[in-house]
């Protein structure tokens, strides 16, 4: 594992949290599985640029709900539906990545970032999977959110 | 005089929470337009009277940067004023884009930088301080 990219993916993601969608979360080391303890969602992006690779996000279930309302401003009783509530994990991930790449590539890199998708937990496991088996050079953080928990992945090719 | 808003953004989300900022901002807004991309938005461009487009730069379809191309050679478009609000963080695009006119923010993005933004780009006057901090 990449512990410099680690560390970076771990503060991008964090402050893109708190700054987009006002949710506070902190690292958390103890269970790298916790995260298919429960029920999540995952969303993919891939990049191409300079080095080329992807990054999938995975997040409680339960915390897209605040996620997404927050992000929308809406009242601590509403739900939002959920195709809103992808939109918004979808546009988190965006952000996580958009920030991320200029770290690890420079501002004078020039990154093309395709539409992040949206991937139920059985084939986001098997994207985990097939990450850590292909990259040992990937990144990785985990963090702890009020509602559950927040697991990011990288695979960078150089 | 109220000011007529396209947004053109792939995300509704992304969508609404820029019309939240701009309301917030205090600006008089008249009619909000919405474009899931950038050919929509070229459409809806030319369809409607609009004062002002608010673009991402990543879409499909059409991305942000041909629009604004499209735009620059229409002549009843070229004059339009334009911010981009995007994750992009490479330096060369972001000074190709503002060699074009428009202006850049950032994503995440404060409340206020959208403010001032709108304000310096359209010169209009009065638009109140946001009474919410942070950022989106």
């Amino acid at each position: 594992m990449n512990q410099e990219h680690s560390d970076l993916l771990m503060e991008i993601a964090a402050q893109t949290l708190e700054q987009l969608a006002f949710i506070f979360s902190f690292p958390d080391d103890t269970n790298p599985d916790a995260i298919w303890e429960e029920a999540a969602t995952g969303c993919h992006v891939e990049f191409s640029g300079p080095s080329q690779g992807e990054l999938l996000l995975l997040i409680s279930n339960a915390a897209m709900p605040e996620l997404t309302s927050n992000m929308l401003g809406m009242d601590e009783d509403e739900v939002p539906p959920e195709d809103q509530q992808h939109d918004a994990l979808r546009e988190a991930l965006n952000v996580i990545c958009g920030n991320l790449l200029p770290r690890i590539g420079g501002t004078e890199a020039v990154y093309d970032i395709q539409p992040p998708e949206i991937l139920d937990a059985g084939a986001a496991r098997s994207l985990l999977d097939q990450i850590k088996t292909d990259q040992r050079d990937y990144a990785s953080a985990l963090l702890s959110l009020d509602d559950g928990g927040c697991q990011l992945y990288m695979r960078l090719d150089t | 005089m109220p000011l007529n808003v396209l947004i053109v953004d792939d995300s509704s989300v992304m969508r609404a929470m820029i019309i939240k900022t701009i309301r917030m901002s205090g600006l008089d807004l008249g009619e909000v337009y919405q474009a899931g991309n950038g050919k929509e938005g070229l459409d809806a461009a030319r369809e409607n009277w609009v004062d002002l487009v608010v673009a991402d730069i990543n879409m499909p379809v059409m991305n942000g940067e041909e629009m604004i191309d499209r735009m620059k050679a229409d002549p009843e478009l070229s004059a339009l004023p334009t911010i981009v609000i995007s994750t992009e963080g490479s330096a060369t695009r972001i000074q190709r884009l503002e060699k074009k006119g428009v202006t850049f923010i950032h994503k995440p993005f404060a409340p206020e930088i959208i403010r001032d933004a709108i304000q310096d780009l359209t010169g209009i006057t009065g638009i109140g301080d946001s009474d919410e901090s942070g950022a989106f």
